[in-house]
């Protein structure tokens, strides 16, 4: 995932901003890592450069 | 059974999926993308699977950005080096009025409640921005046994013809226009600049 797509990707719950935790990184791409609902605080994993924005209720 | 879409089916055969999209479907989405009142450049192809519609969209100036709710899927699109999200169409992880255009390529019949899905897409869009859909029109013959093997395949699958689905675009406050008919056919809704 390129930190670029932190400009348009919001909460799918609330749509408020995410903040974005790196674990790993690949020049631009954000490869795992944690984005984090601003508001509601619900996280969501980067797992192999794609974040999972599923709502907490679809998740395996 | 609906719920999320045909989601299992594509994770089994996102293997083999991958083919190649046909020119002539590439110039209608392109033609389909011109109608925007603004630049187009960066689209969300919702329900873009593996990135076939993707890998033919992109270029230097234009980024497309995958969305799907099969994991199985993206993978595939991320391995040939296309910006992935995992998300439901239905509830888009996505700021409002912050993308250029959005496509969904043969893909519509899958998801369930395509109001909602539509609507969502509309909120979306920055103003200008266009929708363009792919799909294939039940009415036609070709698209009777289209539906019929996807039903063989226990997918719920909900087809649409062009004028029904120019309709629901409309619902969803685009403006709209069904750009060709056939087996397969396009529709394309533009949101106006004072919604």
């Amino acid at each position: 995932m390129k930190e670029s797509l932190m400009d348009i990707i919001c909460c799918p719950m609330d749509k408020h901003d995410l903040d974005l935790e790196i674990d790993s990184q690949d020049d631009e791409e954000v490869l795992e890592g944690t984005l984090v609902c601003s508001e509601c605080g619900e996280r969501y994993p980067i797992e192999d450069g794609i974040p999972n924005l599923l709502p907490p209720d679809m998740r395996d | 059974m609906h719920g999320v879409g045909d989601v299992r089916f594509f994770d089994r055969i996102a293997r083999l999926y991958d083919f190649v999209m046909p020119p002539a479907e590439r110039e209608r989405l392109l033609d389909g993308l011109a109608r925007a009142d603004r630049p187009v450049d960066h689209v969300l192809d919702v329900g873009g699977g593996s990135g076939r519609a993707a890998m033919a969209l992109e270029t230097g100036d234009r980024q497309v950005t995958v969305v799907d709710i099969s994991r199985g899927m993206l993978s595939r699109a991320r391995g040939r080096g296309l910006s992935c999200v995992q998300a439901d169409a239905r509830r888009l992880p996505v700021a409002s009025e912050s993308v250029d255009a959005v496509t969904i390529v043969d893909a519509l019949h899958h998801m369930p409640t395509q109001r909602t899905v539509l609507g969502d897409v509309a909120r979306v869009l920055a103003p200008g921005g266009v929708l363009v859909v792919r799909e294939f029109d039940p009415e036609t013959l070709l698209g009777r046994a289209t539906e019929f093997a996807e039903k063989q395949f226990g997918m719920g699958s909900l087809f649409t013809g062009p004028d029904d689905l120019a309709r629901a675009l409309e619902r969803a406050g685009l403006d709209t226009q069904v750009l060709d008919r056939g087996f397969g056919y396009t529709v394309v809704g533009v949101k106006q600049e004072n919604n």
